[in-house]
């Protein structure tokens, strides 16, 4: 065996353990491919030097000497973190994020940064201000966002793994339009503490990559409980590789959402391999059931408040003071805050600014951010009451497959629906796991998600490894990489 | 529908200390228009949950000092004096 572009990390892992391959020409190959590879495609905003990369991770663990890329608003000391925005667009962390600690303490190498929608605002990283980044599978379209450049490289063979951030489906997504594994965490599983707040209640880092085996591992090196993170939960880190076999476990009970399946503007081609995969996982030994969850409809609705409510508060402190940019030609504090945070800020973060400060202001908030507050703890109860008649749900992770670059330049709106089977799941706090599950005739990824109860990542990863070692779906990869 | 007006956006621009110039205006509220028409459906179904929806509970550290070096942070500033953070003028010459 020898090292392929798609090899997974349990492959390169035996290939390392058995010296085949040193660390230093497992990164040189890496780093290669984002040279010959990455001007088409856009998904690192920076690549390390090599001389920093290995010195700045030391561990033997199972992912030690595995090259990943981590996305732009996760905290690496002494690298540049700028949320793919021009307002830190020279600001050093002065700390490693938690997650990121304990990845260099696994050994794990982390080679750059990857691009993402400007302080993970969208879903396209279209609204990347340096550049924007382009699915593999075709690039003329999106690789979805905010976490595109995390799920490019890793569809692209350019790295194994990638860390991305979720505030309503900013993993998941991406992962799904690029034909790969990703993971939206139970909210407090994996810290925040160094995870540039974007909607604090929502907010978790992610998980991407090509296999479910290799999701398991990495989620392993960075779950469990952080005292920097008051909201982190009280769990243990665990091996989540361990729970994966080949079968279902006996009796499981999946409920597949149908009003979903069916929303209107659900590409066809997308429901007809979601209802492929719900027959295979029948055939699997599951019990199917058709499910409803009626406040789905307004979850994009419920999120679109809260998030932007809290972004407002969260992106406060971008204001030239003590870091990142400042207008120095301004006459007076307020002229700087103001022309800095202008300047500094692409259009959709600040539109989402005002929105966000609109629906707490004053003869706006009870009719927009209460009642959202409120119908977050209805989609909550829904979930809660959904998930005692079954075990886990399948829901679409999109609507329809990844879109031209461009295709909404005139109606944002569209671009924000691309969140509406995935941010439910934000705001009830729960896990989700997006698999690929198909294709569409012109090769564009199609892919599904399990959702699961509070804390239920191993059934997650249990029955997905089941369903992708029974299908040949973690097998097909974009040509031309 | 929501119609938000000149004014309101200026206003919202001013309490979130961010300019928005003129000819941004117009594409700034047909952007937030459009986003508070469509979420505006939160209305038709919100309604009281009696189930409670997180259990919430204090996390605290013991009250110590734990020394952190603040020069990697204060180096970041655009410009700095010592342990201050020097910014423009803040009020009027006549104030």
């Amino acid at each position: 065996m020898s090292i392929t572009p798609f090899s997974s990390i349990k492959e390169i892992r035996q290939l390392v353990d058995t010296k085949q391959i040193a660390v230093h020409e497992l990164l040189d190959f890496s780093l290669k491919r984002f040279q010959a590879f990455d001007r088409n495609l856009g998904s690192a905003l920076e690549l390390f030097d090599a001389e920093s990369i290995l010195h700045a991770s030391q561990g033997i663990s199972p992912l030690s000497g595995i090259p990943g890329l981590i996305k732009d608003n996760i905290c690496q000391q002494d690298r540049i973190t700028a949320c793919a925005s021009k307002i830190l667009e020279h600001f050093r962390s002065t700390y490693d994020a938690t997650a990121i600690a304990r990845l260099k303490h696994s050994g794990a190498l982390l080679i750059g940064r990857a691009n993402m929608d400007e302080f993970a605002m969208g879903s396209s990283t279209e609204t990347s201000a340096y550049k924007k980044a382009h699915n593999p599978w075709d690039t003329t379209r999106v690789p979805g966002g905010s976490s595109g450049g995390s799920a490019a490289a890793v569809a692209a063979g350019l790295v194994p793994w990638a860390l991305g951030s979720e505030t309503g489906g900013s993993v998941r997504q991406p992962a799904s339009l690029c034909g790969i594994v990703g993971l939206k965490p139970t909210y407090g599983l994996i810290s925040r503490y160094g995870l540039v707040a974007y909607a604090s209640s929502l907010d978790q880092i992610g998980v991407l990559t090509r296999t479910v085996y290799d999701n398991a591992l990495v989620l392993s090196v960075i779950a469990g409980h952080d005292t920097h993170d008051a909201t982190s939960l009280k769990v243990a880190a665990q091996d989540y590789t361990s729970s994966l076999q080949p079968t279902l476990p006996a009796g499981l009970r999946i409920g597949v959402v149908h009003d979903a399946l069916n929303a209107s503007g659900m590409d066809p081609e997308i429901t007809s391999a979601i209802e492929e995969a719900v027959a295979q996982l029948q055939k699997l030994g599951a019990t199917i059931k058709q499910v409803s969850l009626p406040t789905l409809e307004y979850a994009a609705a419920a999120y679109f408040i809260i998030s932007r409510a809290e972004a407002a508060s969260n992106l406060a402190r971008f204001d030239g003071v003590r870091y990142g940019l400042r207008n120095t030609q301004a006459h007076s504090l307020h002229e700087m805050y103001a022309s800095t945070r202008h300047d500094g800020f692409g259009a959709e973060v600040k539109a989402r600014i005002i929105v966000g400060n609109y629906v707490l202001s004053t003869g706006h908030a009870s009719e927009f951010y209460q009642n959202a507050k409120k119908v977050q703890r209805l989609i909550r109860a829904e979930f809660i009451d959904t998930f005692k008649e079954v075990d886990l749900l399948v829901m679409p992770t999109n609507p329809m497959p990844a879109f031209k670059i461009g295709a909404y330049d005139m109606d944002k709106l569209q671009i924000d629906l691309q969140d509406y089977f995935t941010c439910s799941v934000n705001l009830a706090g729960i896990p989700a796991l997006s698999v690929p599950c198909g294709q569409t005739k012109t090769r564009l990824p199609i892919g599904f998600q399990f959702i699961g109860p509070h804390l239920s990542e191993s059934l997650l990863y249990r029955v997905a490894h089941a369903y992708e070692q029974n299908t040949a779906w973690h097998t097909l990869h974009p040509q031309g990489f | 529908m929501a119609t938000v007006s000149r004014q309101e956006i200026l206003l919202l621009a001013q309490m979130s200390r961010m300019a928005i110039y003129d000819h941004e205006l117009d594409g700034m509220i047909k952007h937030v228009e459009d986003v508070l028409n469509y979420a505006h459906r939160v209305t038709q179904v919100a309604r009281d949950v009696t189930e409670p929806s997180t259990r919430l509970s204090n996390v605290v550290r013991a009250d110590t000092v734990e020394a952190v070096d603040a020069e990697p942070l204060l180096r970041q500033a655009p410009e700095r004096e010592g342990n201050y953070f020097i910014v423009p003028r803040i009020l009027e010459q006549n104030e």
